[in-house]
């Protein structure tokens, strides 16, 4: 099965799925899961702040899919459209919010991301697809660690595990993933 | 180092982390095996939550549905463009429930679902050739022949009523065996289950919100399939399907959402006590032998090349790799 991010590199398959969605809005779903990764890494990294990342990534998509018959293919990515979309979301919450708290004038990022941005977001996604793969309880402590943000002592307590044995679960975990992340990137030369 | 070393030096790393910033620099003192390390978890502390996903493709897909029908006054939609190819009050996708008795599954769905009888062809002996009725807004098409090649095929049906104990209730006082009391699910809905005489497994729910069950009819096919993101592929290449969402567990796809046309095919993972249950499905296409020819280059085996059938259809039959039968057909006006 190709990757989305095969998907993203390949213009004409890229092509093919917006005239499909455009055809038929139901095909909006295989977009919306080529893409997902990258939106909403490039809105947390931006915001740092997880409700707001979720917020924009929503409207992202929902904006992108009411607007999908106004997106003419002219060679640039896809991806490129989507995340102005998001740099303008990002814009008018800082703007809002800076506003409301200050009167103040704010300055706001690029419209585009940078390339080393572009960097860390390719990382980020290829990581969270990696860790899909990860056997469910290296996944499960990863996911109650950095995003729920658990003590060791809660997980063990949940999982019904030593703290010794989750350390280790979080350990085997990481060093998974960039075992995986070397192969890929091996694979890609 | 020692990998216990090693391994508590990354969890200290990871402490100092979650407390600071989202930098790698944490404060404290690591090895380039554990700043290796560190530097997957801040990426790893980006991550989305863990339902966000999923919860978010389906409403932007709720978003897409409602696209339609709020376009289907004015616009030609896959929902609303002329489908001469399809019979009228016919979805892409229909059940075709294989029985014993046709006359009994009849019966049963009359009296635990309050199905309309729309249609019944009778052989010279009395059995039905062919039945169809309407449950809610979904037709079920039904056959019965002992010397049909396809045999009885119980299929696995998700069925959304209005009240799930009291439908429970009139199919077990119609003879049907529990497979699961009336419960509340976490998944969102109030579900529970049973199989009739021929062995079709009803699975009867109502969604908690409008927002569960969008997209979704009355009845709908629910496959217990295996590797299933290699079927989902084949549907694709075979019969143009599009995925709306898949929900994974323990690395396996618990449940899948997949349009056929106009119609969600739902599947999960067979597994324990619920193995695999081919069956058979009627599918309308525009062109039934393009849809021919494209099922069989995606790995499908031929039953029956494409004819015009005497009761006005081209018509071909497709075995897939999970032993599924597909009814593909093309309806000929006139």
């Amino acid at each position: 099965m190709p990757s989305p991010k095969a998907q993203e590199n390949d213009p004409d398959r890229e092509r093919q799925l917006i005239e499909a969605a455009k055809h038929d809005p139901r095909h909006f779903a295989e977009l919306y899961d080529a893409y997902f990764d990258r939106i909403y890494a490039f809105s947390i990294m931006r915001t740092r702040d997880r409700e707001a990342a979720q917020d924009i990534t929503s409207e992202v998509f929902h904006q992108a899919l009411k607007n999908l018959s106004r997106f003419e293919w002219r060679g640039v990515p896809f991806s490129a459209w989507l995340y102005k979309i998001a740099a303008n979301a990002i814009a008018n919450r800082v703007t809002r919010n800076t506003r409301e708290q200050t009167g103040s004038p704010v300055e706001l990022a690029p419209e585009s991301a940078s390339c080393e941005e572009l960097e860390a977001i390719e990382q980020r996604a290829d990581i969270w697809s990696l860790l899909r793969d990860l056997p469910a309880d290296q996944r499960r402590v990863l996911e109650m660690r950095f995003v729920e943000e658990k003590s060791i002592r809660d997980i063990a307590a949940e999982l019904g595990r030593s703290d010794g044995a989750v350390k280790q679960l979080q350990f085997r975990a990481l060093q998974n993933v960039r075992d995986r992340l070397t192969l890929t990137g091996d694979r890609h030369g | 180092m020692a990998e216990r070393d090693l391994i508590q030096q990354l969890d200290q790393a990871v402490m100092a982390m979650l407390v600071g910033g989202p930098s790698v620099e944490t404060g404290v003192e690591t090895g380039p095996e554990v700043t290796a390390l560190l530097r997957i978890a801040t990426a790893v502390r980006d991550l989305p939550e863990t339902d966000f996903r999923e919860r978010l493709k389906r409403d932007v897909i709720a978003d897409a549905i409602n696209a339609i029908k709020e376009n289907s006054m004015t616009a030609t939609t896959p929902e609303t463009a002329a489908k001469s190819w399809m019979p009228e009050g016919f979805r892409s996708l229909t059940p075709y429930l294989l029985a014993p008795s046709s006359a009994k599954l009849m019966d049963f769905m009359k009296d635990a679902f309050g199905a309309t009888e729309l249609a019944r062809h009778r052989r010279p002996d009395g059995t039905v050739m062919h039945g169809v009725v309407k449950i809610g807004d979904s037709v079920v098409e039904f056959g019965e022949n002992p010397q049909d090649q396809f045999g009885a095929r119980p299929t696995p049906l998700h069925v959304y009523v209005d009240d799930v104990d009291a439908t429970y209730e009139r199919a077990l006082a119609a003879g049907a065996t529990s497979l699961g009391e009336p419960a509340d699910h976490e998944y969102g809905e109030r579900g529970a289950g049973f199989r009739d005489a021929a062995g079709n497994h009803w699975w009867v729910a109502r969604g908690f919100t409008p927002e569960h069950t969008a997209g979704l009819h009355s009845v709908n096919i629910y496959l217990h399939t295996q590797d299933t993101p290699a079927y989902i592929e084949f549907l694709k290449r075979a019969f143009g399907a599009s995925e709306e969402m898949r929900h994974e567990m323990g690395g396996r796809i618990a449940h899948a959402r997949i349009w056929l046309g106009d119609t969600i095919l739902e599947l999960g993972e067979a597994s324990e006590p619920w193995g695999p249950m081919p069956c058979a499905m009627h599918f309308h296409v525009p062109d039934t032998d393009a849809t021919y020819a494209q099922a069989l280059a995606a790995g499908a085996t031929s039953v029956t090349a494409p004819m015009n059938a005497p009761y006005g259809d081209r018509f071909a039959a497709v075995l897939d790799s999970q032993k599924n039968y597909w009814y593909i057909a093309t309806h000929l006006p006139g």
